[in-house]
């Protein structure tokens, strides 16, 4: 899979799941600006998801320009086993609040438990807590970004 | 399912939403409510402050949530119902009265009430702490946004003590928490049927969009769905939300 180096056009991808979902399609692409989208359902979403989940989001290929087939960090984060990865759609928060120091920073070292960063759904805050002890050795998501189901937010080495 | 039936009762404490926090993050806990006559750090959403003047409600429910994330999302829905039962229950008119999404009770648009959601896990399970704030007696001050409170909707009759209005929430809280449990169909048609301003246009800011369609009712998982000029449906699950008055 190859995507953009670009920052997406996230609001394209969820009309286009909009679309996936009201005309009940498997799979949809679309070609404009020289990129070419492709939205294709997952076959069994855990919880549903307002878009569908990165794994299945395929941006093929690469605009004109792009290294062809150049990994992302989302995506080599996603095959990261050390990745934590978000409990539910929603917003993510990586501090408590809007202009506070954000609950960890690249290099920092973290203890199991401790809270990463907050998902909001439905204004309902859950915490995402390190799994284990370790570093954190990539922040993969901003602040303030919309986040799927599954999608890997950090990585804790 | 269990559902708090102990209230604990002080007369002040810095969040009861913080409050039952350290308590979840403790150990394991029977379900309870956590209730302060003066909060001296309330909080809504995102660190916002919450003004907490005597008189008016400050209570957190934590419970487990054995159902998991997916169930701990339908609190807010559950939560809004529970103030809307309790408001209706006092004031002598429902009219005016509504839901705006995902759990704001307002009266003819102004702010009644604050509901702050926040959940985890620990190696017992799942919990959520569902803080609400009702504004009984007073009108907070300083707010961003218009506010109301329930003296305002009783015609000079005597508003009840936060003590009061917690029984009846409780009360309320058990059954709205059991149905959506249930099945959130019950929930969503609940909720639906209160909402502020169905078919009417709606923006919401999510990130650095702002989209703009017409309320066309809660899907199962609780999503707003908008009708965007373009025909097409699209589901909001997080960010803010304001109704936009036809003039």
């Amino acid at each position: 899979m190859s995507t953009t180096k670009s920052r997406l056009d996230t609001g394209l991808i969820r009309e286009l799941a909009a679309i996936l979902r009201e005309a009940d399609l498997g799979e949809l692409e679309v070609e404009h600006d020289g990129l070419r989208v492709k939205v294709t359902k997952p076959v069994a979403p855990a919880i549903q998801a307002v878009a569908a989940a990165p794994a299945a989001l395929a941006a093929a290929p690469a605009p004109v320009g792009a290294a062809p087939g150049a990994p992302v960090a989302a995506a080599e984060a996603a095959l990261d086993k050390d990745a934590v990865t978000s409990p539910m759609v929603g917003t993510v928060y990586l501090s408590p609040e809007p202009g506070a120091k954000a609950f960890v920073s690249e290099g920092d070292k973290v203890k199991k438990g401790d809270t990463l960063m907050l998902v909001e759904a439905m204004k309902t805050f859950n915490p995402v807590e390190a799994p284990r002890d370790g570093t954190v050795t990539k922040i993969i998501v901003e602040d303030a970004q919309p986040v799927e189901f599954g999608e890997p937010l950090i990585v804790i080495s | 399912m269990s559902l708090p039936a102990a209230i604990h009762w002080h007369d002040e404490i810095d969040s009861t939403n913080e409050a039952a926090k350290r308590i979840a993050q403790a150990g394991p806990f029977a379900p309870q409510w956590i209730a302060a006559r003066r909060q001296s750090a309330g909080r809504g959403r995102l660190g916002r402050g919450w003004a907490s003047p005597d008189g008016n409600l400050f209570a957190t429910a934590l419970l487990p949530v054995p159902g998991g994330v997916a169930d701990a999302l339908k609190l807010p829905f559950a939560a809004a119902l529970a103030v809307h039962d309790l408001i209706a229950h006092y004031a002598v008119s429902s009219f005016g009265l509504g839901l705006k999404w995902p759990n704001d009770v307002r009266h003819e648009g102004r702010k009644l009430s604050g509901i702050l959601v926040e959940s985890g896990a620990t190696a017992d399970g799942n919990w959520a702490a569902v803080g609400m704030g009702v504004n009984l007696a007073h009108v907070p001050e300083g707010l961003d946004q218009p506010a109301a409170c329930l003296a305002e909707l009783m015609a000079g009759r005597e508003v009840p003590s936060p003590e009061a209005a917690l029984e009846v929430l409780a009360g309320r809280l058990a059954v709205r928490c059991e149905e959506a449990w249930r099945d959130f169909a019950i929930t969503r048609d609940a909720w639906c049927a209160r909402a502020e301003g169905r078919d009417s246009p709606v923006r919401a800011r999510v990130q650095d969009e702002l989209v703009e369609g017409l309320f066309d009712g809660l899907d199962l998982d609780g999503g707003l769905i908008l009708r965007l000029p373009s025909g097409v449906r699209r589901t909001i699950r997080a960010g803010d939300v304001e109704l936009v008055r036809r003039v």
